[in-house]
């Protein structure tokens, strides 16, 4: 816990907001990236539109030539369509961990990250939103996947996971995005009332949905607030474990484990994590947001990296034992044989190291609130998710039940240009949150100021 | 309220003066008087909507004329035996290498669709090779010539008649003029080059594949060259030396019946033939065999002596024997394969007179002489064996060599040379330098089907007509004679060769189908009064040849025999007729291409295929391009190291590497190249190098090993006839399940595969493709793994891998009772039937393939890109329009031919009953030469059990993967090798 020292004493090394700025300086400091962007905004604009840009091309291209521009054939019919599609979502998840778990549980380092996030999930959503549809043979048919009064008397076939993904990934997606958008009211009527000029009063006007900061508004935010977190709390598990379904579900050795649900939800909260750091870094150093975003806060986020990291390690543990204590020979040719040794072992190797080896330097705290070595462990986090969706899916697919189908796989550049052009909108997006959005909330910001007040003081 | 006084309603009241005294002018008071809105005299905004809106209509009006008459006709009054939507069969037969195959054909709306076996023919018993198979797609081929050129300028058939009958008067004689044809039987294209003979001109027939050796060596044995017949049915030991009897040859699709007949094991007291191959290349026969012995093709004939030499011991009365025993001693045969060709001898002689010793047309014509003697020697001859004279015209004589043209050619004596069909430019041995040689010829013209080889060097370029839209006639093997009918028009003013001959005749020009007629009524009245019925059935009857005695000379063979044969350990090479393209005649077959080659499955291209053991002596691996060099002749190829395959020979199939307009076939590499007259079927001495870099291959099945899964199961045969109850256990034992099903239907449908039967060679492979509009997709989709193919052949080695037991195991969507693709199909596109299909619904398809990763045999195909949009006109007819075309992002499997059960089950109900056994017949099973899959009803009103069912509750037949509880509709049958326990291996 924090060391609170009195009044205007220089502030303790970790706290969840260091010095104790007045509230006029607090807001001015957290609105000011909206107003006065920082220089070299711009041109990260026009890149990451212009990777935009080539993401809808080619997606224009395999909408209108076919699925077999990618690499995926029969036995591999999922590869990278799904494993980026799986990893974006993961990702999301941190963002709605922070914002609402966090939330009902009253942890205060949730506070000046949580909108940061919440928007990462957004962003994070809307990309992985694209693969289902694009991973389609017809795409144009997509809505068949939603339960809709049909003319034709159909409805989807619900034993399957995939309309539970639909309704996963579209409730995760409205309810975020409600989240994010009640949160960010207050904020928005700040700037409203502070803007430089008539458009932008009027634009932030519109989106503050007349926001008055009288007690009745505060009273219905708080309700409202607090009654979305209790929504979205249950999607942090239930979403990444309806898409672990999609797997689980199947008898695909490799595939069909009960662990899956679980272990998914650990490890979509650990590339959430991972993902979080490597915005929020950057973004706190050209923000000069460094008493805002404390080396607490960077404490909290490593331990929770470190709790869901071993988490994975554990069900990696678990699952190569149970493999090998099933007898089952399919099992633990997956998990004992062509997982570790197979032509993908380069790749299994490098997830085992990305994953279960790069947390233990979290053990130490210098370590903890060290963000060099934050930001590499997060992009190594990063990297070796996206291997395990890797390994998961295509060393599973690639070698079955009847050895006449074993074959290879490999991607193609529209798989790599694909997914670099999700993280290219991806980075789009959040550059204009960035720039027009008041991505740490002011309000809550100020609502924490004065609880640590109040508790410095021993109220 | 101002109440207008004009009005006449109400009180009458004024507001001034002027008002009451009537000096007023009610409009001025109006705020807005009547007209002040609109201008003067001009067109007003109303008037002009008005007008636009007449004239309008008024366009219209005028624009109603009606349109030019002209009269359609309905399709009222049809050819009687047309009607649209019900296909209709007509015979025919297609000829490779002279002998025919007869066909039955299927036709819609007067289009042929799909080619099926002719019960009735001798060589076809209701089932078709590969070959035939494919053929209808090379009718409907966009590269075939599409008219007659001259020098490539096209001309009109007119101008080549009258350059090429150029002083050619009736009875001027034919001096000078050279005909060069593929083997052939038709008696009345025989009789037509026997006029151009009587006039002078010299006829030649040409293939590289061919039985010239065979002929040879039955002169070496009988002193005449004659063509054996087999009856399988009758042996009990059957030894093929290099024959692949069950998958190439005149009678392949008989042999492979007859061949299964004697395996169709249903009980313990059923008996079992044995099967002995000794071979270079693994082929389908080689994998069927019980014991197989991997063997240098040059050093077959040794053994073939030793077998000889071994069964002859005992035989006192045969005179012949004695005089050749001197030479046969002389042949040693290799120290490690003694032990094998004494057990093999031994079995032979327990079964004289029910055994069969066959020789390949890779073979020497020592090795098929040896063969003959060896029948004769166990007394097979009149029981298992028997000879005919050949069917084909001119057999065993010089002009079935090209060395009489050439000398011709070399001597200018050539004035005009007419090539018809083949293509010996790309297939003549390279020794011969044919191309070059035949430009000394004043005219050439060749009649092919294809701008190929052969055309580049000819003057004249005709396009032949393919057999379905040509009148002929043709004999089988054994001299049945089969009429050749087509079903279609020629598609591009294609001619038949005795279109061309005709003129040189002299007659006026008769279409075919008149000088086939007159032929006969001039040759055999009685064929002539029963013509129609000869046609329809598409055999004419009791024409088979008559069995020849055969007395065995011996002093030319005893002469053959002490040719001292050098031992070589120099690399062999073998060259054979690749079992898809054949010598080159399907290169452009897109089916034949994709389709992968029963023992390497390899598509598109070819490679040179090494044993393991020679492929580690010579550090080589797999799709190393290595240089072949031989007699001076170099090429580069792709290695493939082959299991099975014999040590320090190396095999490249011919039809590959082209030239021309057959596209399809430039993959691969030419084996003609390193063919010259020395070594026609295998020569040694070739050289081998590595390049240094590697050519992928594109095959479609990487892993051979089952690595211990119980997939396609064998067992021994002694060790079933002493198992108690069903060979795997619990197979059919009724199943425990928490989910009960009951099916209603009144059929449920179900196919049994016997494994024991069937012998790989893909055949059904190519029926599911055509009769379901399966699509191509190329060398780059195959080695990318996306073929199409809804039933594959999964061949799997095991043992010792060189010398591995080879098992075929075809598979096709199991038709699951518990289908894990159902529960996973997000929309619901594959549904269960309540009479047991697992139907895939194209339409609801949206492409998300989950059902694929669900699938534990893989059976699903998913259409990656739109693989038919740039069909062309010819190429969409050879669709079967009774299946749907999938579009791009749609699953597709095997449906148990749906389209032939609703038909089956409409004609049923219309007839006011149910469908009969044997009522349905799927595409792999009337392919089926072996007769492998059966299809059928599990349930059935008749008092006996239907045979689909009695096959499922077999006790040799197991389900694949039996653990997942899929419990499929489709079972198979263990296979069983009939082992010699001499040869216990």
């Amino acid at each position: 816990m924090s060391v609170v020292v009195s009044g205007d004493a220089a502030p303790a090394p970790i706290d969840f907001l260091l010095g104790r700025p007045s509230d006029a300086a607090l807001t001015d400091q957290l609105i000011a990236p909206v107003l006065e962007p920082p220089k070299g905004f711009a041109p990260l604009l026009i890149l990451t539109g212009g990777g935009t840009a080539v993401l809808f091309t080619v997606i224009a291209y395999i909408a209108t030539t076919g699925i077999g521009v990618w690499g995926n054939n029969i036995p591999v019919a999922w590869a990278l369509g799904i494993v980026d599609f799986v990893w974006w979502i993961g990702i999301g998840h941190a963002g709605t961990f922070i914002s609402a778990i966090l939330l009902l549980v009253e942890q205060k380092w949730r506070t000046s990250i949580n909108r940061f996030a919440e928007g990462m999930t957004l962003f994070a959503v809307v990309q992985a939103g694209l693969f289902p549809l694009l991973h389609l043979g017809r795409p144009w048919f997509f809505y068949w996947l939603v339960p809709y009064p049909s003319t034709m008397d159909l409805w989807p076939q619900f034993r399957s996971a995939l309309p539970w993904d639909v309704v996963a990934v579209s409730t995760y997606l409205i309810t975020s995005f409600l989240f994010w958008y009640l949160g960010l009211v207050p904020d928005l009527a700040v700037i409203r009332d502070r803007a430089p000029s008539l458009l932008r009063r009027r634009v932030y006007g519109v989106f503050a949905l007349g926001w008055r900061g009288s007690a009745r508004d505060w009273s219905h935010y708080r309700i409202a607030y607090g009654l979305l977190a209790g929504l979205a709390t249950p999607l942090v598990i239930s979403v990444h474990s309806i898409v672990s379904m999609d797997f689980a579900i199947s008898q695909l050795p490799g595939w069909h484990s009960t662990i899956f649900p679980p272990f998914f939800v650990a490890g979509a909260i650990y590339s959430g994590f991972a993902m979080v750091l490597t915005l929020l870094i950057p973004a706190r150093k050209i923000f000069h947001l460094e008493n805002v975003v404390t080396a607490r806060h960077f404490d909290s986020i490593a331990k929770m990296l470190m709790v869901t990291g071993w988490i994975v390690t554990y069900s990696y543990v678990i699952e190569m034992f149970v493999a090998w204590y099933s007898g089952n020979e399919l099992e633990r040719y997956v998990q004992l044989v062509n997982r570790p040794t197979g032509p993908y072992a380069a790749v299994f190797w490098v997830m085992i190291f990305c994953n279960c080896i790069t947390p233990q330097v979290f053990w130490w705290k210098s370590m903890r609130t060290n963000t060099t070595v934050l930001f590499v462990a997060a992009i190594l986090i990063n990297i070796g998710m996206w291997t395990e969706r890797f390994i998961l899916i295509v060393t599973s697919e690639m070698r079955d039940f009847l050895t006449s189908s074993w074959h290879m796989y490999k991607p193609t550049y529209i798989d790599l240009t694909l997914f670099l052009g999700t993280i290219s909108f991806f980075s789009f997006l959040f550059l204009l949150f960035l720039r027009y959005v008041p991505f740490i909330p002011v309000s809550e910001m100020k609502e924490l100021k004065l609880e640590l007040e109040h508790h410095a003081e021993g109220r | 309220m101002h109440m207008d006084r004009r009005a006449g309603v109400g009180m009458d009241r004024w507001r001034s003066l002027a008002e009451a005294t009537g000096k007023f002018d009610p409009d001025a008071s109006r705020e807005f008087p009547a007209g002040v809105d609109q201008p003067d005299g001009s067109l007003r905004r109303r008037d002009v909507l008005k007008l636009l809106g007449a004239s309008v209509m008024l366009a219209n009006a005028a624009g109603c004329s009606r349109a030019p008459r002209g009269k359609i006709v309905p399709y009222a009054v049809q050819p009687p035996e047309v009607t649209p939507g019900v296909a209709k069969h007509y015979a025919t037969s297609m000829t490779l290498g002279g002998y025919a195959t007869g066909l039955l054909v299927e036709s819609h709306e007067g289009r042929p669709t799909k080619i099926e076996g002719n019960p009735d023919h001798p060589a076809s018993l209701g089932a078709t090779g590969l070959l035939e198979q494919a053929s209808i797609l090379s009718l409907y081929d966009p590269a075939r010539a599409q008219g007659i050129f001259q020098r490539g300028q096209p001309k009109s058939w007119r101008k080549l008649v009258s350059t090429l009958t150029q002083g050619a008067r009736p009875g001027r004689g034919l001096e000078g003029s050279h005909f060069l044809l593929e083997p052939t039987s038709s008696p009345s294209v025989g009789h037509l080059l026997g006029q151009l003979q009587g006039l002078g001109a010299r006829i030649h027939y040409y293939a590289p594949v061919s039985q010239n050796a065979a002929w040879a060596g039955t002169r070496l044995a009988f002193g005449r060259a004659l063509d054996p017949v087999f009856d399988l049915r009758r042996a009990d030991v059957i030894v093929c030396l290099d024959a692949d009897l069950l998958a190439s040859g005149p009678f392949r699709c008989r042999y492979a019946r007859q061949f299964a007949d004697g395996r169709r094991v249903r009980s313990k007291a059923d008996p079992m033939n044995r099967l002995y191959a000794v071979e270079p290349v693994l082929s389908v026969t080689g994998a069927s065999a019980d014991h197989r012995l991997r063997a240098k093709a040059r050093d077959i004939r040794a053994i073939a002596a030793a077998l000889l030499r071994e069964t002859s011991g005992n035989v006192t009365d045969a005179p012949w024997l004695s005089a050749l025993r001197g030479p046969l001693s002389k042949g040693q045969e290799a120290g490690e394969v003694r032990p094998w060709v004494r057990a093999v001898a031994r079995d032979l002689l327990a079964h004289r007179g029910r055994s069969l010793v066959a020789a390949g047309e890779g073979q020497s014509d020592v090795v098929h002489a040896l063969a003959a003697l060896l029948n004769v020697a166990l007394g097979n001859v009149g029981e298992t064996v028997s000879y005919v004279v050949p069917a084909v015209l001119d057999a065993g004589s010089s002009a079935h060599t090209l060395e009489p043209l050439l000398a011709d050619l070399d001597a200018h004596r050539v004035q005009s040379l007419v090539i018809l069909g083949g293509n010996p430019s790309y297939t003549a041995p390279r020794d011969l330098e044919f191309s070059r040689r035949i430009q000394t010829a004043k005219a050439t013209a060749y009649l092919g089907m294809y701008a190929n080889e052969t055309a580049r060097s000819c003057e004249w370029l005709v396009p032949l007509a393919h057999y379905l839209e040509s009148w002929g006639d043709a004999r089988a093997l054994d001299g049945t004679l089969s009429i050749v009918q087509p079903l279609i028009e020629p598609l591009i003013g294609g001619k038949s060769p005795t279109d061309l001959i005709q003129l040189f005749v002299g007659a006026s020009a008769l279409p075919s189908y008149d000088v086939l007629r007159a032929y006969w009524k001039d040759r055999d009245p009685d064929l002539d009064a029963q013509w129609s019925q000869a046609v329809q059935r598409g055999v004419a009857a009791a024409t088979a040849s008559r069995i020849e005695n055969v007395a065995v000379t011996t002093a030319e063979l005893a002469k053959r025999l002490g040719d001292a044969v050098s031992s070589s350990d120099s690399l062999e090479l073998v060259v054979r007729a690749d079992s898809k393209v054949y010598d080159g005649t399907f290169s452009n077959n897109a089916w034949l291409q994709e389709l992968p080659d029963a023992m390497t499955k390899m598509t598109w291209g070819n490679a040179a295929l090494v044993s393991p053991t020679t492929a580690a002596r010579l550090s080589l691996t797999a799709e190393d391009v290595v240089r072949l060099s031989l007699r001076g002749e170099s090429l580069l190829a792709p290695v493939f190291v082959m299991p099975g395959h014999a040590d320090d020979s190396i095999a490249l199939m011919l039809g590959y590497g082209r030239e021309g307009d057959e596209e399809l076939g430039h993959v691969g590499v030419n084996a003609y190249r390193l063919r010259t007259s020395r070594g026609l079927a295998f020569d040694e001495g070739l050289q081998l190098e590595k390049v240094g870099r590697t050519e992928p291959l594109a095959t479609t099945q990487e892993h051979w090993s089952t690595e211990n899964r119980p997939v396609a199961l064998t067992a021994k045969l002694a060790d079933y006839e002493k198992a108690r109850g069903d060979l795997v256990s619990g197979q059919n034992a009724p199943r425990q399940t928490l989910y009960q099903l009951t099916p209603k239907g009144l059929n449920q449908w179900a196919m049994s595969i016997d494994l024991n039967v069937c012998t790989g060679c893909s055949v059904c492979v190519v029926a599911c493709q055509a009769e379901n509009n399966i699509p191509i997709v190329g060398e780059e989709g195959v080695r990318k793994n996306r073929e199409m193919h809804w039933l594959r052949i999964d061949r799997y080695f095991s043992g010792d891998e060189r010398d591995p037991v080879v098992d075929a195991e075809p598979m096709a969507c199991q038709h699951c009772e518990k289908a894990p693709c159902e529960y996973v199909c997000p929309v619901g596109a594959t549904v269960h039937s309540p009479d047991g299909l697992n139907e895939m619904v194209y339409n609801r398809c949206v492409g998300t393939r989950f059902c694929s990763n669900n699938c534990p045999y893989k059976v699903r195909r998913f259409n990656w890109f739109d693989y038919n949009e740039d069909k062309t006109e010819p190429q969409k007819m050879v669709m079967n329009p009774d299946v749907t075309v999938r579009a791009r992002g749609v699953m597709e499997k095997c449906s148990y031919c749906v389209q032939r059960i609703r038909e089956a089950e409409i004609h049923a109900r219309v007839a006011g009953g149910t469908i009969p056994e044997g009522g349905v017949v799927t595409a792999c099973q009337q392919a089926c030469p072996s007769k492998a899959i059966v299809f059928g009803s599990l349930t059935t009103h008749a008092a006996e059990a239907s045979e689909v069912s009695k096959l499922h509750s077999n006790e040799r037949t197991y389900n694949v993967l039996d653990e997942l509880g899929t419990a499929p509709r489709t079972r198979y049958m263990i296979r069983l090798r009939n082992l010699n326990p001499e040869l216990a291996t």
